[in-house]
């Protein structure tokens, strides 16, 4: 009844042809930004890092991303930040969570404050390119 | 009592002794008369302080007393008696027995005034509240401490009705209204049943527990109300939970990290078995130790505020499909989920469905150390489902939510493992709760998930229960879900 297990060369290409993706990470634990960062490495999505919501802000500022991926337990962060660049900065469709705890109220209250996608750490490397596609092809089509 | 000071009260007593006397023995009708008359005129000399029965007891005493040795003592007895049989009217008869009863009644209100302050000093003395209520609802007593958690005077309280303790409350509660107005609806019917509301107060915060219950008389029922201050146990409470969310938060998050970089060393290094043996087991340990932080955090999450689940309407073979995709391949233990296409629709949350089913899963397996085929499946089944699955001579336990009479649909985890015994059955939901047996020693857990399990399935008014033919025999566990509404179980 099994699939079979998907392996990282299987993980589906960019749909648009090697259009670059700005991903913004914003998570205070520097295991995970790298965790993430080495994941992603060699795919078209280019990593931002932010330590924390206010740094989040600053690099949104300066730069909008066509993803985010937010930590669910930062200063400053958390569902306050997904909701600031969802209505103030045109993230909408495009914010993924990313929380040490698979709790449903959690991924519910994401999903009311217009997350897309809610991962729990370590996000398994094809999870997390799926869902990083999935929302840059949104922002491309938006 | 007949000696009086004056001389002329002892005459007519001397008188008096002489003619009793002289007819307890001789027996002359005309002492017997003398004795009479004088007995009279002592009682009228005493001013009415003295009855007719106690001059004559006192003087037969007396003259017992007089009665000399050599003489025949028991015709003197016998005469006393006859004597005072005569003597005493059925009127001074009746007044002897009221002025019995009067002392022992005396007796009686001096023991409950006595028992009446004792209870007083203890309803005073004990550190919680108490409000009583006779079956009217008025307030009968109410001690200090219940004026100073309710913040009223004592005085107030008890000329009040029992219901102005849930108006009291009302003014201080933060929140918790709706228990407020059930405990005042209790308090107004004076229900029988006993009833336990906790409320936090305001100014200054206060964590009170509320009891009530019914205080049963011999003909009339009242109502109790007991108030306890909890402060210090729920603060050490969310100093407990604070602590193990920090700790479990603290330690979820590296082990992330480790497990997220041992799979990136298995990727980079596929294929080269040498290289890969440690990564693989730092991910494996570290994936155990990261599911049981999130049992801990589970469990913490219903203790504080019970079971949260997003419920709407679910095809269960939906369910059952992903849990086939995510369950890992095991050889020893295949997976094997029968077809439940003809189940109706069931209200649940999907993911809190898929971790029992998970739960179940994972046990099955971890407890089927020698292999064995794991099965699922569904059936449609009535609310009774229940005792009819335990039928038989399988030992079986469980728990349940409300049990809705509504159709419901039973999912099956069944395996071929170990088994469960039969003194192991009742406890096998409790939390941290672990068979100890020799065959199971080497298999580790926290006894955390089962309890889990039960919750969720009580948070949706389903049921969880066990069946097992003992050690060796594998085990069924069983757990309905109810049917979403508008749907017809086929």
């Amino acid at each position: 009844m099994r699939p079979p297990r998907r392996h990282l060369h299987e993980v589906p290409g960019p749909a648009a042809a090697q259009a670059r993706t700005r991903l913004l990470v914003a998570d205070d634990d520097r295991g995970v930004r790298m965790l993430v960062r080495a994941q992603l490495a060699g795919t078209e999505i280019e990593v931002l890092e932010a330590v924390d919501g206010h740094h989040a802000l600053l690099r949104v500022e300066h730069e909008i991303p066509d993803a985010a991926l937010l930590d669910w337990r930062m200063p400053h962060g958390g569902l306050p930040l997904a909701r600031a660049l969802i209505q103030d900065y045109g993230l909408a469709g495009r914010v993924i969570m990313l929380s040490s705890i698979a709790d449903p109220r959690d991924r519910l209250e994401a999903r009311r404050a217009g997350v897309v996608r809610y991962l729990v750490k370590p996000p398994e490397r094809h999870m997390l390119l799926a869902a990083v596609r999935a929302v840059a092809a949104h922002s491309r089509v938006a | 009592m007949i000696v009086r000071e004056s001389a002329a009260s002892t005459r007519l007593q001397e008188r008096y002794l002489d003619a009793l006397e002289t007819y307890v023995l001789s027996a002359e009708e005309s002492a017997l008369l003398d004795a009479y008359e004088l007995g009279r005129q002592i009682m009228d000399s005493a001013g009415g302080v003295l009855d007719l029965s106690s001059v004559h007891q006192d003087a037969m005493e007396a003259v017992m007393r007089r009665t000399r040795a050599g003489r025949p003592r028991e015709l003197a007895a016998r005469r006393c008696h006859e004597f005072l049989d005569e003597a005493l009217s059925p009127f001074e008869m009746a007044q002897r027995g009221f002025r019995e009863a009067n002392m022992r009644l005396m007796t009686v209100n001096t023991q409950l005034a006595h028992q009446s302050a004792q209870l007083g000093a203890v309803i005073a003395s004990i550190n919680d509240g108490l409000v009583v209520a006779d079956s009217d609802g008025a307030v009968t007593a109410a001690n200090e401490r219940a004026a100073q958690l309710l913040d009223v005077r004592q005085n107030v309280l008890l000329s009040g009705d029992v219901s102005s303790v849930a108006t009291l409350l009302t003014r201080r509660c933060l929140g918790g209204e709706e228990d407020v107005e059930d405990l005042r609806w209790r308090l107004r019917r004076r229900t029988a049943e006993p009833a336990t509301v906790e409320l936090r107060l305001g100014a200054p915060e206060t964590d009170l527990l509320v009891e009530l219950f019914p205080v049963r008389g011999e003909k009339e029922h009242g109502i109790g109300v007991m108030l306890r201050d909890v402060t210090r146990e729920r603060e050490l409470v969310r100093a407990k939970d604070e602590l193990v969310s920090i700790v479990s938060h603290e330690l979820r998050g590296p082990l992330s990290n480790m497990i997220g970089f041992a799979d990136l060393l298995l990727m980079q290094h596929r294929g080269n078995e040498r290289a890969t043996e440690g990564a693989t087991i730092i991910a494996d340990e570290g994936r155990r130790l990261a599911l049981i932080i999130d049992d801990f955090l589970d469990l913490q999450r219903i203790e504080r505020g019970g079971v949260r689940t997003d419920r709407r309407t679910v095809d269960l073979p939906a369910i059952l499909g992903r849990l086939a995709t995510v369950v890992p391949d095991d050889e020893a233990c295949p997976l094997e989920v029968q077809p439940a296409g003809h189940v109706p629709a069931v209200f649940a949350d999907p993911e809190r469905i898929l971790q029992v089913l998970l739960n179940l899963v994972g046990n099955a397996r971890k407890y089927s150390p020698d292999g064995g085929e794991v099965r699922v499946s569904a059936a449609s089944s009535s609310g009774s489902s229940r005792s009819a699955g335990s039928a038989g001579s399988s030992g079986s336990a469980g728990s349940s939510g409300s049990s809705g009479a509504a159709e419901a649909v039973t999912v099956t985890v069944a395996d071929e493992g170990l088994g469960i015994e039969a003194e192991a059955i009742p406890r096998l939901f409790g939390e941290f709760y672990r068979v100890q047996t020799p065959d199971r020693q080497g298999i580790s857990g926290t006894g955390l998930g089962l309890s889990i399990c039960r919750n969720i399935v009580r948070a949706h008014q389903g049921e969880i229960w066990v069946e097992s033919d003992g050690p060796g025999h594998g085990s069924r566990f069983h757990f309905t879900l109810p049917v979403a509404a508008g749907v017809e179980a086929s």
